[in-house]
């Protein structure tokens, strides 16, 4: 028998555990010929904002040692064109589509969410109060109170499933989670990338236009990790884990620690079938060891102390 | 254009040659590849197993025998320096073929393909393919010229350039296309095809509006996915940012804004 690979969040049952991660999976099909869009357990949409983003000047991206630096800028054409144009595309495929959603003030949030909240073919929204690459990207996530504000006023407004994308860079981390469950949170993508910085010695400039970009790849796996499990150890809340996810074993790791769910990003880059490998990695870690459903292994982690 | 679906598959290296000082050849036969690969598109190459380097390395077809692909390259970091000790036998995943391609059906034109250093490479492919009437190509010095032997089978009108005089004409690669114009007359019969680095393309496409030249360039940026996906490998056009990967490499000068 194959082992039950579904998982429940709040009342969405997603087919398997294996999405991918904002930003990384294009907007329009781009992985289509390479990943079949119906097996993957969710899709997460590149973050989209109220009015047309232009994103940051060239050059956007640097190579580093087992990762990437990256400052897109949240470049979209805005929700307007996002709703007339991207979503025809998605309600052709029967896979939840989570919408990823960022704004420079709560009134922003709530416009967006509450746009999203009328469309059937949104299962849910992802606040991004995470992206490091803009100018207030991380002011929401940088504390408890603020955080509390804005995934308030977003739940007041739509029913539908409510994600919140945090960042390693709060100073006080766990406080922020806290605040984001009191404010009704539904779940967490953890995490976003972190904050770096790449300089050109022949030419003494950044790499980046931008100065500053967000590290991801397996570079900041362990980080990733660890910020998984710690939110898993003080709550009670699904989680859905991105940070350097590559192959199955990298995978099993975010899932044992605790996660629901695990958002394959840059690794769609190097491999574009990643995500595919990884889901039949992780039926086959099962029905190898005989097990029946993937909660057998969520959260198994044998810590000592 | 015609929707053609990319192939992903572990090839086994022919052969991995040096051809002058400064420029390499590696070959392999990729049937599916070969087949329905066209002048101007790339491929990704993931050199190493181990996923490091971490991302993998845009290439151009540089030529197409059959069954076989030819990537020209010169060592520029480590991904380069790691392909160049490659031997023949040894294995290299590649993703291709992807972007767009060079504008094969033009009528009655003179076809000038202007390269620098290795951003000659495409032109070889598009000479198997179409008629190129004149190969203009520029490098600091002779190191970076391809050899004579790498045109055979082409008929175009070869055109050396050499910062340092060491070969053909002494300066840059625009020297050449002035000669060129000169040759020809009537700028206006020409179209040009032009890869390399940014300052050479700036300085071509300045020369073709001062001519009224038509033309495409190959824009080529530091890439990630090479599918549309990250939108890391921006090119500023009349039209706002598209991506080099997706909606280029090859872009008709009229479209670009060089800053
Ligand atoms: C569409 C396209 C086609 C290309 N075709 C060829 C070709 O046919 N022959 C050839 O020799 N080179 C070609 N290049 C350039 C080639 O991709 C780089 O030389 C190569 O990626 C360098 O890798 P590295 O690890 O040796 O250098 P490093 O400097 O160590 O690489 C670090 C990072 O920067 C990127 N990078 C470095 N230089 C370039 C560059 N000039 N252009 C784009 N990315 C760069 C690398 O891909 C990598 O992500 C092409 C580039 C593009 C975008
Ligand atoms: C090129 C690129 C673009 C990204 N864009 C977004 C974005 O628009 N919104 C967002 O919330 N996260 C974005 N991210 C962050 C990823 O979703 C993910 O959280 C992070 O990269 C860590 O996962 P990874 O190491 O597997 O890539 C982006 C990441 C990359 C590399
Ligand atoms: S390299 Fe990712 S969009 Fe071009």
């Amino acid at each position: 028998m194959k082992p039950d690979l579904s998982v429940k969040i709040k009342d969405i049952t997603f087919r398997n555990p294996v999405t991918v991660a904002s930003g990384t999976f294009g907007s329009e099909g781009e992985y289509q010929g390479w990943v079949d869009y119906e097996k993957l357990g969710a899709i997460v949409t590149k973050t989209v904002t109220r009015k047309p983003r232009e994103g940051n000047p060239m050059p956007r991206i640097y190579e580093t040692p087992a990762g990437m630096l990256n400052a897109i800028g949240l470049q979209n054409k805005g929700i307007e064109e996002f709703i007339e144009k991207k979503i025809p595309f998605f309600s052709k495929i029967r896979t939840p589509l989570i919408v990823n959603i960022a704004g420079e003030s709560v009134e922003d949030y709530v416009c967006l969410a509450e746009k999203l909240s009328h469309l059937k073919e949104v299962s849910g929204v992802e606040l991004n109060i995470s992206c490091p690459n803009v100018k207030k990207g991380l002011e929401f996530c940088a504390q408890p109170g603020l955080a509390y504000e804005v995934v308030s006023e977003v739940r007041s407004v739509t029913p539908k499933l409510l994600i919140t994308k945090v960042s390693p860079e709060a100073h006080d981390f766990l406080g922020v989670v806290e605040a984001c469950v009191k404010a009704g949170t539904d779940a967490f993508t953890a995490i976003n990338t972190i904050r770096g910085m790449a300089i050109d010695v022949e030419a003494r400039r950044p790499r980046l236009a931008n100065v500053f970009g967000g590290l991801s790849g397996p570079a900041i796996r362990p980080v990733a990790l660890r910020y998984v499990y710690e939110i898993k150890r003080r709550f009670d809340v699904p989680v859905i884990a991105a940070g350097g996810i590559c192959c199955t074993n990298d995978a099993l790791e975010f899932i044992i620690a605790g996660a629901h769910m695990v958002a394959v990003g840059t690794a769609n880059f190097v491999e574009p079938r990643a995500t595919m490998e990884i889901l039949s990695g992780i039926e086959k870690y099962l029905g190898e060891r005989r097990l029946e459903s993937i909660d057998e292994v969520r959260g198994t982690v044998k810590v000592d102390c | 254009m015609r929707k053609i679906k990319p192939v992903d598959e572990w090839v086994t290296i022919r052969e991995n040659i040096r051809l002058t000082p400064r420029l390499l050849k590696v070959s392999f036969d990729f049937p599916k590849l070969a087949k329905i690969a066209r002048p101007g598109q790339f491929l990704q190459m993931a050199i190493e197993d181990a996923r490091d380097p971490f991302l993998r390395r845009p290439f151009t077809v540089y030529r197409v025998k059959r069954n076989t692909i030819e990537i020209l390259y010169e060592v520029v970091g480590k991904g380069s320096r790691l392909l160049s000790e490659k031997k023949k036998g040894e294995r290299l995943k590649i993703m291709g073929p992807l972007g767009n391609t060079f504008t094969m059906s033009l009528k009655k034109r003179i076809h000038v393909a202007v390269g620098g250093g290795v951003g000659i490479a495409p032109f070889i492919f598009l000479g198997q393919r179409m008629p190129v009437h004149y190969f203009l190509m520029g490098a600091r010095s002779k190191e970076g010229l391809l050899p004579n032997a790498e045109f055979r089978g082409l008929t175009g009108k070869k055109i050396f350039a050499t910062e340092d005089g060491s070969c053909g004409m002494k300066g840059f690669v625009t020297a050449a296309l002035e000669k060129v114009i000169r040759e020809v007359g009537d700028a206006g019969k020409l179209y040009l095809f032009v890869c390399g680095p940014k300052k050479m393309l700036e300085a071509v496409m300045e020369m073709a509006e001062r001519f009224g030249i038509e033309g495409e360039a190959s824009m080529d940026e530091r890439m990630a996915c090479g599918i549309g996906a990250c939108l890391g490998c921006m090119v500023k056009t009349r039209d706002g940012y598209k991506t080099s990967c997706k909606d280029g490499t090859v872009f008709n000068f009229k479209d670009l804004l060089v800053d």
